[in-house]
């Protein structure tokens, strides 16, 4: 039986305003139960790898309460394990903080694992596929590296800025690979998920380390595509690319459409870390459609088409439109929220009304009391 | 280091007035308040008491309950500092012995506590809900100095034939109990719960024991030999919320209760959480034609439909346009479009087709088994 090694690369995951200031993308809130990092930790678990990493780059705290023990996904019984790698020499140094030294520095990671297979995903680009058939593909095509793409309608190109996109020759491989500005040609975006044969990332991370220490894992995939043989395999499923608050808002909000839910059900579970609270509460006065309360939240007012997440609480009088609230804020009564994103602890109080933009939200900090 | 308590959790009985509820299931192991089972009360008790040593005698319908405690995960008493297990009958060299009463199951299990050889023995039933901390209530049994401490609570003049009546002095030392009175002076009940000095509860269990098949209780034959034998007897005062649900009846009553004010402080005590399994549900899907009022949801649910003063469990679908009035709809059940329920328990897994009115003249509460 090949072994298999899966890691989590948060080395890429985007800014999204106040929401990564203190958190890493990883550990920010998805659909008021979830947070990002649950949906390769998931994949992979119900792929059955269970021998993980977390190429961590930087804010690990709310990171570490989340994975906790790591139990959630299977990884750290006395089977599987579960790793946070992070790059202590190359840290401080952003230039040098990139996957490449991460992996490099944590070396051990892999040769305890004796995995014969690595296989990279990030937490952005959110997608629900089953490795084995990658692996599968992988090992029966003898490749060195095989590169997961979706091909998108060209309608699609501006919600996939700053992703890779691939040009492949008729065997499938990968020939170029350009950033996408919104004016590429093609369409084949990369999930930015690998399968790489351990030899093969050996050999990769050498020509890296010679080309430029600068150089990360996308960087050098790039640079030395025309050189090395990619192999492809094509995703036909749920993607979206969560890289600014905008993106945010738009891909979360679109889950309250019932026929939406391509990435989540139940034979797919999306293992988190849970808090025990208890159901949600709603009093003789609330009203809410169209939404997903988390538990542990006490509804009193009305709520329209938003995401609450955990131990809310929405007085009587408020009403909360088309916003995502994070754990433990406090929407008081006679306030208006629309289209805001309300982190955290944060209290709504002395306003009457809240209003962002449709497109673009607005952004109420941790903790803050507005 | 001597153990300085060992919690035995009684959990082995049908409950036969639960009906159909209770054909696979053992009384403590029935659904309750939108997400709990009924030992979660009594389990999450022995976690935030600091009782780290919990053993459960089961013995009806004892695989799900067996596997459901597990290694006590589920409330965290299974640390470096804690051990749980479960005690189910078993077979001797002489042939097989059920638990034949409260008292017997702790004496045919008196070897294996002789292992731990604790100071104090704490005698808990499954079947309560209730939050009690227990350590406030060894400290009392030490402060007295107590052989035996039982745990009361003040009911109402029309309930003591129900209960197990105490009578004690100014020290609160007791000195009369008579069980189910047609009437009394005293209302102070026993709960059934119940801390000995380990020596202390030994040498009553073996010098007391009854032969033949005949039931060997605390209420019915322990209490009264010991204040018999004089014994330092006491009755430590439980003030707060306390229900034993035998019956149908009550079991719908006490989920109301939930709903109509927070008795349990489930929302108002973040420190004392009812501890529980995770399920890896989905969040909480309201929909666009569904009408919530003074209600209790869990995750998992996807409702579409009107609710009102209702307790509904996880992964329970409501369609649109079904209606549920003043009832309690446990895990995984379906209702269907256009369903109208009043006053019904819906068991777990229980499917109600298109159309169906259940208890539409709303009277007495009916339950729909599977």
């Amino acid at each position: 039986m090949p072994r298999f090694l899966g890691l989590v690369n948060l080395h890429d995951s985007p800014q999204l305003r106040g929401i990564t200031e203190t958190r890493p993308l990883a550990s920010a809130s998805f659909l008021g139960r979830f947070a990002f990092v649950d949906f390769p930790l998931s994949n992979f678990s119900n792929s059955k790898i269970d021998t993980i990493g977390i190429l961590v780059k930087e804010k690990p705290r709310s990171l570490i309460k989340h994975i906790g023990s790591g139990k959630m996904w299977n990884a750290n019984t006395k089977i599987g394990s579960l790793s946070l790698m992070y790059n202590e020499k190359g840290g401080a140094d952003s230039l040098y903080n990139h996957d490449i030294n991460n992996i490099i520095e944590n070396r051990w990671v892999i040769d305890q694992a004796d995995a014969d297979y690595v296989l990279i995903a990030p937490c952005h680009l959110i997608y629900r596929l089953d490795f084995s058939k990658v692996i599968h593909q992988h090992i029966k095509n003898k490749s060195k590296i095989t590169m997961v793409y979706k091909t998108i309608k060209p309608s699609e190109k501006n919600d996939f800025i700053d992703c890779d996109c691939l040009i492949l020759d008729h065997h499938k491989h990968v020939k170029m690979i350009q950033k996408n500005f919104g004016n590429v040609t093609n369409t084949h975006i990369s999930l930015e998920t690998y399968v790489i044969s351990r030899d093969f990332l050996e050999e990769l991370f050498n020509r890296a380390q010679r080309a430029s220490g600068f150089f990360s894992l996308r960087d050098i995939l790039s640079y030395a595509c025309s050189e090395i043989e990619i192999d492809t395999y094509e995703y036909e499923g749920y993607l979206r690319n969560f890289n600014s608050l905008e993106h945010y808002f738009k891909y979360s909000l679109e889950f309250l459409k019932k026929d939406n839910l391509a990435l989540l059900d139940e034979d797919w579970p999306i293992f988190t870390r849970t808090y025990d609270s208890p159901p949600v509460h709603y009093t003789a006065s609330a009203k809410v459609r169209d939404s997903y309360i988390a538990n542990g939240s006490i509804i009193e007012g009305k709520v329209t088409s938003s995401i609450i997440s955990r131990s809310c609480k929405i007085e009587k009088g408020a009403h909360v439109r088309n916003c995502i609230v994070f754990s433990e804020a406090t929407i008081k009564s006679g306030t208006i929220i629309e289209n805001c994103v309300i982190d955290k602890k944060a209290t709504i109080e002395n306003v009457r009304k809240l209003e962002g933009d449709a497109k673009i939200p607005l952004y109420i900090k941790e903790g803050d009391k507005i | 280091m001597q153990t300085e308590i060992v919690a035995m959790i009684l959990a082995g009985g049908k409950g036969t007035r639960l009906e159909s509820l209770t054909k696979k299931m053992a009384k403590s192991a029935v659904f309750f308040g939108g997400k709990y089972r009924i030992i979660d009360f009594t389990m999450s008790n022995c976690a935030h008491s600091g009782i780290n040593n919990v053993w459960v005698l089961t013995q009806y319908e004892s695989i799900s309950l067996n596997n459901y405690i597990g290694n006590g995960s589920h409330w965290g008493i299974d640390g470096n500092r804690s051990k749980t297990g479960v005690l189910t009958p078993r077979q001797h060299e002489d042939g097989i012995s059920w638990y034949q009463g409260t008292a017997d199951a702790i004496y045919q299990n008196l070897e294996f506590i002789d292992e731990i050889n604790p100071k104090y023995v704490i005698i808990l039933s499954g079947d309560q809900i209730y939050k009690m901390n227990y350590a406030k209530m060894l400290a009392f049994h030490r402060e007295k100095n107590a052989d035996v401490t039982i745990a009361s609570i003040t009911v109402e003049k029309k309930d003591v034939s129900r209960f197990g009546i105490l009578k004690f002095d100014e020290n609160r030392l007791i000195t009369a109990f008579i069980e189910k009175p047609t009437a009394s002076d005293s209302l102070t009940a026993s709960m059934g719960i119940y801390i000995f000095n380990y020596d202390i509860l030994k040498k009553v269990l073996i010098s007391n024991k009854v032969g033949g098949n005949n039931n060997y209780d605390f209420g019915k034959n322990i209490i009264p030999y010991i204040l018999e034998q004089k014994l330092k007897v006491y009755a430590f005062p439980y003030v707060g919320y306390w229900r034993d649900v035998g019956t149908i009846e009550s079991l719908w009553r006490a989920n109301m209760d939930l709903i109509d004010g927070d008795p349990l402080g489930l929302y108002a005590d973040d420190s004392f959480k009812i501890l529980s399994e995770d399920t890896r549900s989905l969040p909480q899907y309201i929909g666009h034609h569904a009408l919530i009022s003074d209600s209790i949801i869990n995750q998992g649910v996807k409702c579409d439909g009107k609710v009102f003063h209702s307790v509904i469990f996880t992964d329970v679908i409501i369609e649109e346009g079904a209606e549920i009035y003043d009832s309690v709809i446990m895990p995984g059940a379906i209702i269907r479009r256009d369903a109208i329920i009043h006053k019904a328990i819906i068991a777990s897994g229980v499917e109600v087709i298109k159309e169906r009115k259940i208890n539409p003249d709303n009277k007495k509460i009916v339950l729909i088994g599977k």
